[in-house]
């Protein structure tokens, strides 16, 4: 059963206003339990609107989307709670969402709204602090990390939550390059150790290329839903929706184009490095 | 000279057994026309360097009695620095400088500075139009709508024709592109490159983008723990991998590439810093061989 699926989804922002703006004009895709999913799109596309109406914080004007069975339409008060625990979304911004001044605090505020027992909690913290790396400051105050460790907490607090499909915002967009591998290392852990769904919405391509499957956004639309080989490796295609390849595949695309014989989709640097010591 | 710079230092909580050294005896020239890069990773006293240069943090006499601090000729390291004038020739766009958005209005926003220059309604309308203009914005459709109903790059736009309208010798930006998707970045670059041509010719910029580095910047400070680790040109810096590694830094993305292919037995050159370049080194190993 598709964990996620969206129907022909609508979202007016400012609707019957003279400010009125279309964000979603009529989204369709469906996500399987385990699928890890890049959601690319130049600004203004709708991607972080879709995140949204993913776990419900939004509601489609038109279409609908059901999350494990339910819509979140038609939800009410308990079925909104369960989709909001199967949904976890990890935010841009990694200083607007601490909420405790103690580490282990944070990552416990999920659970405590759930109402688990103590002990439970407890597991939960430490399980997912270790997910994320930071066992060792969890008596430490959020406000003095990094960046990237930061967001290694809002990550924490998500998994405390165990939900099924784990959101990610461009949660790496106000990282420096260190911050921003340290989260990507941590999400492919997750990945590999959990097997959780994943739909990363970003703008680096070089992130989209970690994912199986790449849904490009372009005003409101679905342009691109394929598996990331053939979606990152088309260029042309890419460029017509403002989107870049990964550094990579555009050197490939260039190398083609004049004449070198490269076979195959090129996504990553060993991609290439393989395909050019082959060709040598 | 625009910038000048001897034997710096700042501390941060002075006499607390917090003290940090933040600038450790910093020295550096920026001259006119430069597009001065400074790099660094977090925490390595980037920030607190470049905010000395507009006077928003103080020379600590104390502490530097050797010092030199000269910026657009006015002496910083005075007892009453002449500091009005020096905000009017250095414009800083700060991270994030959306968030810094106030105004009901664009027109609104972009004049306050210009305004409380002490300019008349008719030049200050004059430099709101042409800083919109210049940032590649259509005055006329957005002057009276309000900032916070803009998308986040125009956002970004309005906060920095704020700068621009006070009509700025020395342009700092700290981390100008943060955020932004690749077309934004690429637009954004575009337009400071053009205001350095056409209107202001000093541009500093803090970045931790190498890529952005590599490809705008005439001159590299590289700063580490406080100090002045040196300064290169592009090329020069990106060929010290070793170095850049060791500061916790990155490269830029295309010279890591070509590190990469190096390393794994593909013949290529590894110091280019353009795509173009890379393409044109593989393109001399991989056409030729087949002719």
């Amino acid at each position: 059963m598709n964990i996620i699926s969206v129907k022909n989804a609508v979202y007016v922002y400012n609707s019957g206003l003279e400010d009125e703006v279309m964000a979603l004009r009529g989204v369709s895709f469906d996500v399987e339990q385990g699928e890890f999913i890049s959601l690319i799109g130049s600004n203004g596309s709708g991607k972080s609107t879709l995140a949204r109406l993913l776990n419900g914080l939004y509601l489609p004007d038109e279409g609908e989307v059901i999350v494990n069975g339910k819509s979140t339409l038609t939800a009410k008060h308990k079925d909104m709670f369960d989709i909001r625990r199967t949904v976890g979304v990890v935010f841009q911004n990694p200083d607007n969402q601490m909420v405790a001044s103690i580490i282990e605090d944070d990552v416990a505020f999920g659970p405590e709204n759930l109402g688990l027992p103590s002990a439970e909690i407890k597991e939960r913290v430490e399980w997912a602090l270790d997910r994320v790396g930071m066992s060792e400051y969890r008596k430490g105050t959020p406000f003095r990390l990094s960046g990237g460790q930061k967001q290694r907490i809002a990550i924490a607090g998500v998994l405390a939550l165990m939900p099924r499909v784990m959101i990610l915002d461009e949660s790496t967009a106000m990282l420096d390059p260190r911050g921003r591998k340290e989260v990507m290392d941590t999400v492919r852990r997750i990945r590999e150790k959990e097997g959780m769904t994943v739909i990363m919405i970003t703008h680096f391509p070089d992130e989209a290329a970690l994912a199986d499957r790449v849904i490009a956004l372009s005003e409101g639309r679905v342009v691109i839903d394929a598996d990331a080989h053939r979606a990152l490796s088309d260029v042309e295609t890419l460029r017509q929706y403002g989107l870049d390849a990964p550094l990579c595949t555009r050197v490939a695309y260039e190398l083609r184009k004049r004449g070198v014989e490269l076979d195959g989709n090129i996504i990553t640097d060993r991609e290439l490095r393989e395909k050019l010591c082959r060709s040598k | 000279m625009q910038i000048e710079i001897r034997s710096l230092s700042y501390i941060y909580n002075p006499k607390t057994p917090f003290g940090k050294l933040a600038l450790d005896d910093i020295s550096l020239d920026v001259e006119e026309g430069d597009f001065f890069g400074i790099i660094g990773h977090t925490g390595s006293g980037k920030s607190t360097l470049v905010s000395h240069i507009n006077a928003l943090t103080r020379v600590q006499l104390k502490y530097n009695k050797n010092a030199v601090l000269k910026v657009c000729g006015i002496d910083l390291c005075a007892k009453k620095p002449d500091v009005k004038t020096l905000r009017e020739k250095v414009g800083m766009v700060f991270q994030y400088p959306e968030y810094q958005l106030f105004a009901d209005t664009v027109r609104q926003d972009v004049g306050f500075g210009p305004k409380n220059l002490g300019l008349g309604e008719a030049e200050t309308e004059e430099r709101v139009r042409a800083a919109v203009a210049r940032v590649g914005l259509d005055y006329d459709e957005i002057a009276e709508r309000s900032p916070f109903e803009l998308s986040g790059g125009q956002k970004r736009r309005v906060a920095i024709a704020g700068v621009i309208a006070m009509r700025p010798e020395v342009l700092i930006l700290d981390e100008p592109t943060a955020g932004l998707d690749p077309e934004g970045k690429k637009e954004l670059l575009a337009l400071f490159k053009r205001l350095q041509r056409e209107a202001c010719p000093t541009v500093v910029m803090v970045s931790h983008n190498m890529d952005e580095v590599a490809e705008c910047c005439n001159k590299v400070a590289v700063m580490n723990e406080g100090k002045i680790a040196g300064v290169f040109s592009p090329r020069e810096l990106f060929t010290r991998r070793e170095l850049i590694k060791g500061m916790g830094m990155e490269m830029p993305s295309v010279t890591e590439l070509a590190y990469y292919l190096a390393e794994g037995g593909v013949p290529v050159d590894p110091s280019c810093l353009t795509e173009s370049e890379l393409v044109d080194g593989l393109l001399n190993i991989y056409s030729g061989g087949d002719k």
